[in-house]
């Protein structure tokens, strides 16, 4: 399977029942999560979800889960004070800024097969997985376009004061002609 | 570049050339002062800057940075380009109205200024109405910017913050988080006596313990006018030539700041601050007079580098206090996986030609 077909197919409106309800706790319960993301084969097996082998994430995978799951991302995210969220990100979620290049996605689902093989395991590791991951493009996306266009806009800034320095010296060349003449 | 305390912070004096001439302005700035930084200097700087991992921020100061008019623009968008935040530090003047305060910081808020810093007080007050500061502070917050606004405090002085809080305009954005009005000390310059202070604002020995390290040494990179390097962003930097630590002519910021980074005095002051490296040259030279007389650190470190007695401990007891000193400098600015360089080339007393001629006397 590919990797389109699997996000089609995890990010459905219809998950499974138990999916679904184990997103619910997910995000209701911190205590769940913090299991969840220390050992999520076992929490997923309470769940109903049979996973064959250890599912295992990586820092960054556990950093981003953590962060999507904070109220304040969320409340930061939706009143749309990117500096403040990118502030607390920074702050609190120091993984996902800094890359470890040995703790590639890889490390994420390490059985990402065979647990999708076994059917509903794709759940929640992938969900959460693949939707954080679609989050944090977002996330990276909007900040790159917003330091492109401040760049932009002070270059525009500087373009628009160098013309108002060049009219400042024509002005003062045209009055030291006057008074040559 | 040696390890330890890297600069953050570059501060561009852009001229000493002000509307104002503030009686005891640390720089003497006044309206008839006409040197100032070429434009493609500053450009140069913030570049140097900009290569340094460590610059985080660069200050346009002065004298009157507004005075430079559409290069200030060009600057502050240079400093966007390269990834460095930027700060203009100003006495208000062109703040007449807040349509025309709007009008000065609209272009520098689009080049990337998100903060200003305003200073006022009862000397400021005598050239710059205080109504300006409140209309600059009002626009710069409704732009988004953050406001700073610096009240001079000595003892008898007649404006206080609550003055300016209580104008039509700053009632309006006195809550605002981006809106921060603080306290400094004013410091005379050339008269001691010029400026008083209460006693119990002045560092002895029973309040000594509040005094902080020295967080601007070796942090700040400060161009001058002329194009010379400080190594701090203190009030009496212009008076300790020690500080001055060389200019961009000869040579860049990044050899500069190394060169800085391995004078101990530069480094003890980072770790203890002035008035305490003070007191404890007292206790070897009881001579030493340091209490009640100090209320700004930049005062204490003017002293500490002037007064003969305590240049003489320095000279032959500095190594007394090496060790304890580096160890600590060590804790505070270095990863622990670093090493230390060779022990007899690391550091240097001062670096400057004084120490020398201290070292020799």
């Amino acid at each position: 399977m590919h990797d389109s077909d699997l996000i089609r197919k995890l990010v459905s409106d219809n998950p499974p029942e138990k999916v679904r309800n184990l997103s619910e706790r997910l995000a209701s319960d911190p205590s769940l999560l913090e299991k969840f993301v220390d050992k999520p084969s076992a929490v997923l097996k309470d769940h109903g979800l049979a996973v064959s082998g250890d599912i295992k994430l990586g820092d960054r995978e556990k950093a981003m889960i953590r962060m999507f799951s904070d109220p304040r991302v969320i409340e930061l995210y939706n009143s749309g004070k990117i500096d403040d969220l990118r502030a607390h990100i920074t702050d609190k979620y120091r993984e996902i800024v800094i890359t470890n290049p040995g703790d590639t996605h890889a490390v994420a689902v390490a059985d990402f097969d065979v647990a999708i093989e076994v059917e509903v395991v794709a759940v929640a590791v992938a969900v959460a997985a693949i939707v954080v991951a679609g989050a944090a493009d977002r996330f990276s996306k909007l900040a790159t376009i917003e330091a492109e266009a401040g760049i932009l806009s002070a270059k525009v800034a500087a373009l628009e004061a160098r013309v108002n320095l060049v009219d400042k010296l024509d002005a003062k060349v045209t009055r030291l002609e006057q008074r040559i003449r | 570049m040696n390890a330890g305390r890297k600069p953050t912070t570059l501060t561009l004096l852009t001229s000493y050339q002000c509307t104002a001439a503030c009686e005891n302005c640390c720089f003497a700035s006044h309206p008839g002062i006409a040197e100032k930084l070429p434009l493609w200097r500053m450009l140069d700087a913030i570049e140097q800057a900009a290569e340094m991992p460590s610059m985080k921020l660069v200050v346009f100061s002065g004298g009157e940075c507004f005075m430079l008019e559409d290069e200030l623009v060009v600057a502050v968008a240079r400093c966007t380009e390269r990834g460095l935040a930027s700060r203009c530090v100003t006495n208000g003047y062109w703040a007449k109205s807040v349509q025309a305060a709007h009008a000065r910081l609209e272009p520098l808020y689009r080049a990337g200024l998100r903060e200003i810093n305003l200073s006022t007080g009862d000397h400021h007050q005598q050239f710059v109405p205080v109504e300006r500061i409140a209309y600059g502070a009002a626009a710069a917050i409704r732009l988004g910017m953050n406001a700073v606004v610096v009240v001079e405090r000595e003892m008898d002085r007649t404006f206080h913050a609550q003055g300016l809080l209580s104008h039509p305009e700053m009632a309006a954005i006195r809550d605002h988080p981006n809106l921060i009005v603080f306290d400094s000390p004013w410091m005379a310059m050339e008269d001691r006596d010029s400026v008083r202070h209460g006693p119990a604002s002045l560092t002895n020995h029973l309040n000594i313990h509040r005094r902080a390290p020295c967080e601007s040494v070796l942090d700040t990179m400060v161009v001058n006018p002329r194009g010379e390097v400080g190594a701090c962003c203190g009030l009496t930097r212009e008076q300790i030539p020690e500080m001055q630590i060389g200019s961009l002519q000869d040579a860049t910021l990044v050899e500069l700041a190394e060169a800085a980074g391995n004078d101990f005095l530069k480094i003890w002051l980072a770790v203890e601050g002035p008035e305490h490296i003070l007191a404890w040259a007292s206790t070897i030279d009881p001579r030493i007079d340091w209490e009640n007389r100090f209320n700004h650190h930049c005062d204490a470190c003017r002293a500490l580098y002037d007064d003969a007695l305590v240049r003489d401990v320095l000279a032959h007891h500095w190594r007394e206090r090496r060790d304890d000193v580096l160890y600590r400098y060590r804790l505070a600015h270095q990863k622990p996986e670093a090493e230390w360089p060779d022990q007899s080339t690391r550091h240097t007393p001062i670096a400057s030609s004084r120490q020398e001629a201290i070292d020799h006397a």
